[in-house]
C-alpha cells in the first residue's frame, strides 16, 4: 500500500513537466501556417467551382473534337451503303403488296385517284396480263 | 521587440473590423496556441496529430469568430471548439481502427514508444499509458482537472453536462488509474 501511495505521490510530482517534446520553432511558425492555409481555402467560390469542372471541361472538348474530326474526315460509304439498303428494302415489300391486289380494288383505286380512262382500259383488256410491274407503275403514275 | 498581448476584447473588436482582422487573428493564435496545443496533445498523443488538430482547430475558430456573441469567455469558447475537433479526431480514428481490426489503446502506447517527441522518465510513461486506458469523456475530464487544474463549472463550460457527472466522470478516471497501479504493482 505504501508502494501504492509513493507512486502517486511522484506522478503528482509530473503534472508541471510535461513528457512530450516540440519541435523547435513549432509555436513561432503555426500563425504563419495558418494564414497561409486561410489564404487557400478563402479562393473565391466561382474560381473554386471553375477548377473543380475544368477536367471534364477537357474531356467533353476532347470527345466533341473528335467527333468533329471523325465526321469531316471519316468514311462516307456507311451513307451510301444504307440509302441502298433502305431502297432494297422498299422494293422487296412493294411487290407482294401489288400482287395482293385485287382487280377491284384496283379499279377503285384508279377512278378515285382520277387515272385517265384510257389507262384503265388497258389495264382492264388481257394484254396488261404481259405487263410488268414497272409498267404497270408508269401507267398509273403517268 | 514582441507586441504587447492583446485583451480579448481587443481581440474581438479589431477581429470585426476587415482591415485589422488577420492582424487580431494572429494575436489570438500567439495568445492561445500552447494551452490549446498541449491540451490536444494529451488527448492525441502524437505531435503530427495534435499539429493537423490544432490548426483544423484554428480555421473553425476563424470562420465561426464573426458569429460568437460573448455568452462565454473567448477562451472557454475557443477551447470548446477545440475539444470537439479533438474528440472528433478521436472518434475517426478509432473507428478506422475498428475496421482495420487494431486497438486504438495499443496503438496509442506504441505511437507513444515510438514518439521521437517523447522524452518522458518511465515514470511518466507509465501514468500517460494509464491515461491512455480511459474513455474518450473520462481522458478529457481528467486532463482538463489534473493537468489544467480547471473547476468544474469551466470544464462543464467547455465540455457540457452537469458538473455533477463531470465529478462522477473524474472520479471513475481517478478509481481506474489506481487500479491499473495497483494491477502493475502485483
Amino acid at each position: 500500500m505504501s508502494e501504492h501511495n509513493d507512486l502517486l505521490k511522484d506522478f503528482n510530482t509530473l503534472k508541471e513537466e510535461p513528457p512530450f517534446k516540440v519541435p523547435e520553432d513549432y509555436f513561432a511558425s503555426l500563425p504563419d501556417k495558418v494564414e497561409a492555409r486561410l489564404e487557400r481555402e478563402t479562393i473565391p467560390q466561382k474560381q473554386k467551382v471553375i477548377e473543380m469542372i475544368k477536367p471534364w471541361l477537357t474531356l467533353a472538348a476532347i470527345f466533341f473534337l473528335i467527333m468533329l474530326l471523325f465526321h469531316t474526315f471519316g468514311p462516307k460509304q456507311i451513307n451510301t451503303d444504307t440509302r441502298m439498303n433502305v431502297a432494297d428494302q422498299t422494293e422487296w415489300t412493294f411487290e407482294p403488296l401489288l400482287f395482293e391486289l385485287s382487280d377491284m380494288d384496283i379499279m377503285s383505286y384508279m377512278a378515285k385517284e382520277n387515272i385517265p380512262v384510257e389507262t384503265q382500259l388497258i389495264l382492264g383488256t388481257d394484254d396488261a396480263q404481259n405487263l410488268d410491274l414497272e409498267e404497270i407503275e408508269e401507267l398509273i403514275l403517268f | 521587440m514582441t507586441e504587447k498581448e492583446w485583451s480579448d476584447t481587443e481581440i474581438i473588436q479589431r477581429f470585426a473590423e476587415q482591415s485589422t482582422r488577420q492582424k487580431a487573428f494572429n494575436h489570438l493564435i500567439r495568445k492561445y496556441q500552447v494551452r490549446l496545443y498541449w491540451h490536444i496533445r494529451r488527448m492525441v498523443i502524437s505531435h503530427a496529430d495534435t499539429d493537423d488538430v490544432l490548426q483544423n482547430s484554428l480555421i473553425k475558430i476563424w470562420h465561426a469568430l464573426p458569429n460568437f456573441r460573448g455568452d462565454a469567455a473567448l477562451y472557454t469558447w475557443i477551447y470548446r471548439i477545440t475539444t470537439n475537433e479533438t474528440l472528433s479526431f478521436l472518434r475517426n480514428k478509432q473507428r478506422v481502427n475498428f475496421y482495420a481490426w487494431e486497438d486504438t489503446d495499443n496503438d496509442f502506447a506504441c505511437n507513444l514508444a515510438d514518439d521521437p517527441y517523447f522524452d518522458g522518465s518511465k515514470l511518466q510513461q507509465r501514468l500517460q499509458n494509464y491515461i491512455m486506458q480511459l474513455p474518450n469523456k473520462q481522458r478529457l475530464v481528467f486532463n482538463l482537472k489534473y493537468f489544467d487544474e480547471m473547476k468544474y463549472d469551466e470544464i462543464a463550460a467547455i465540455t457540457g453536462g452537469s458538473v455533477g457527472s463531470l465529478k462522477a466522470s473524474f472520479h471513475h478516471a481517478v478509481t481506474k488509474i489506481k487500479q491499473l497501479m495497483r494491477n502493475d504493482l502485483i
